[in-house]
């Protein structure tokens, strides 16, 4: 881990409220997001304030908010044109630790908030999402590129990466706000909602709080006994089978 | 409403799960099928991931068939040891086809193998029933017989003979353990119980009588789907109970319905529209194979 996201980890890792000197207090509507059959998608609402002094000799202070979460790895396929006119699945790139879910908010365009490489350290941005610290994987680095371009695309459309630049708006000098919308697809998981300030450029605060998205009801204890007990699982979905299959045989007989 | 499939996650709406369970089990029951063939490619056009709809078709085909093996078992038409050397046969087929179904998995190709082998299979079958059931309709309506006279093929002259009672067989074990091999593989890699592949075997290879055929092709697809199914759980994670309870709903109504129709409808008209419902299913996935991807690229969650 770098020293400056590693500083600033221990920074927020305590209190969403500011310690002496911090310059950021933020929370969120909802800690805890719950899964259930109905989940059609949920929305969270993310809000705070600039304290202490609002220097007049700086330029306005932006706000960005990220929210990520559930990373795991990714296998990137692409679908080539076999000789015998068939589309099979040739070259893949595995993306490492990307989350699942990744949702940046700011007051402004990001590129006008602050250099490329303080958002490929605090990871703000879909430009810099899925870039390793060290690149070694065993492609070409141009095709990594546009493999990642690729899986980001993907999850772009379907609402799970999301770049939003006018997404935190700001209701006075020092109070913001941002809605977070969650697609029915989102994945369970724990995440991190990280709030920055930057003012010319510079990060000069940074909180964060965590939430966690699971799967609750029958749906998510089938899901763990799938995953955790599969041996039992199967008996369960034969039980079912054979239930449903004789109950049928028996409903019908009467007619 | 919709409801949320922990395996395939995804959000579906009950009333097209159930409605998709009665239409196939509509057709099932109109043509006396099973409809694992209908089912798999239907639930992938819905937007199943494959590996989750072949696992799961393979549960429903459990529920279905037990209803058909309680039905055959009361009228004394299920051949068990027949079915017991085709069961023998299937279990190790379905463990290779399991296998083969894992590994083509790590390595990304199994939606091409499940296109590939629908493609192949109901191409073949389709293709041999259209032309038999147009040809028994022009002979119908000619006014000649149908009946064939050959009584014994290669099949009489193999060794290992067993002795089947109840079939009034005494054949060599080793053609049921063949044609059960391949249904298992099947069973495994495409969803199917596989009947539309092990009845015309029973009824032309091993010559059994056909009144016995379909209840014992029925015991060996219980207990091969049951086996699939649990393979599937324990090697892959893609039963999802839910999305198959749901289907069987709509299932065990559907065909019911579908019985009562095709009681009305003459055994030629039947097979000729089976023959064009299969081709069009067949060309429908071979389409997917030749089309330009719309997306050419796709994720998977892990490593290969």
């Amino acid at each position: 881990m770098r020293l400056s996201t590693l500083i600033i980890t221990f920074a927020l890792a305590a209190s969403l409220t500011p310690a002496a000197g911090q310059r950021l207090a933020a929370d969120l509507s909802e800690r805890h997001i719950s899964l259930s059959s109905n989940f059609t998608g949920t929305e969270i609402i993310v809000f705070g304030s600039i304290e202490g002094e609002l220097d007049p000799e700086r330029l306005s202070p932006h706000v960005v908010v990220t929210v990520s979460g559930a990373p795991s790895d990714v296998t990137v396929r692409r679908k080539e044109r076999h000789a015998s006119g068939i589309w099979i699945n040739g070259t893949s790139v595995i993306i490492e630790d990307i989350p699942s879910f990744y949702y940046v908010a700011s007051s402004a365009p990001l590129i006008d908030i602050t250099s490329s490489s303080l958002r490929d350290e605090f990871h703000i941005g879909t430009d810099v999402l899925g870039l390793p610290d060290i690149f070694e994987s065993t492609v070409e680095i141009a095709v990594y590129e546009t493999f990642r371009q690729q899986l980001i695309n993907i999850r772009a459309a379907g609402g799970t990466v999301v770049q939003n630049e006018s997404g935190v708006v700001f209701r006075s000098d020092r109070l913001f706000r941002a809605r977070i919308p969650m697609p029915p697809t989102v994945p369970e998981g724990t995440y991190t909602v990280s709030f920055y300030l930057f003012e010319d450029g510079i990060n000069v605060a940074a909180v964060s709080a965590p939430l966690t998205i699971e799967k609750v009801g029958i749906e998510g204890q089938l899901t763990a006994l799938a995953h955790e007990q599969p041996f039992l699982y199967g008996i369960l979905a034969l039980i079912m089978a054979f239930g449903v299959g004789w109950g049928s045989t028996l409903m019908f007989r009467q007619n | 409403m919709q409801v949320y499939l922990p395996i395939a996650e995804m959000s579906v709406n009950v009333l097209l799960l159930i409605a998709m369970g009665g239409g196939v089990g509509f057709l099932s029951g109109m043509f006396g099928v099973g409809g694992g063939f209908l089912m798999t490619p239907l639930l992938i056009f819905a937007g199943i991931p494959p590996a989750v709809a072949v696992a799961t078709e393979a549960n429903q085909i459990v529920a279905s068939s037990t209803a058909g093996v309680l039905a055959h078992w009361r009228r004394k038409t299920v051949d068990f040891k027949m079915g017991a050397v085709l069961l023998t046969g299937g279990i190790v087929g379905s463990f290779f086809g399991v296998w083969i179904f894992r590994y083509l998995r790590e390595i990304g190709q199994v939606d091409l193998l499940i296109s590939l082998a629908y493609v192949v299979f109901l191409g073949g079958i389709g293709s041999l029933m259209l032309a038999e059931s147009l040809q028994t309709l022009f002979k119908v309506r000619a006014g000649q017989s149908t009946k064939s006279g050959v009584r014994h093929n290669w099949v009489h002259g193999l060794p290992f003979k067993m002795r089947f009672r109840r079939s009034k067989l005494y054949v060599s074990a080793l053609p049921p353990l063949g044609i059960g091999f391949v249904v298992g593989l099947l069973a495994a890699i495409m969803g199917v119980g596989g009947g539309f592949i092990m009845v015309p075997a029973m009824i032309y290879l091993l010559r059994m009588p056909t009144n016995i055929v379909v209840g014992t092709s029925l015991f060996q697809i219980l207990f091969v789907t049951a086996v699939v199914t649990m393979l599937h759980a324990v090697a892959n994670q893609t039963v999802d109970v839910v999305l198959a309870f749901f289907l069987l709903v709509g299932g065990v109504v559907g065909v019911q319905l579908g019985v009562r129709v095709g009681a009305r409808l003459r055994s030629e008209q039947l097979r000729a529209l089976l023959a064009l419902l299969v081709l069009g299913v067949c060309l429908r996935l071979g389409y997917g194979l030749f089309a330009p991807p719309l997306n050419p690229f796709s994720l998977a969650i892990g490593h290969p």
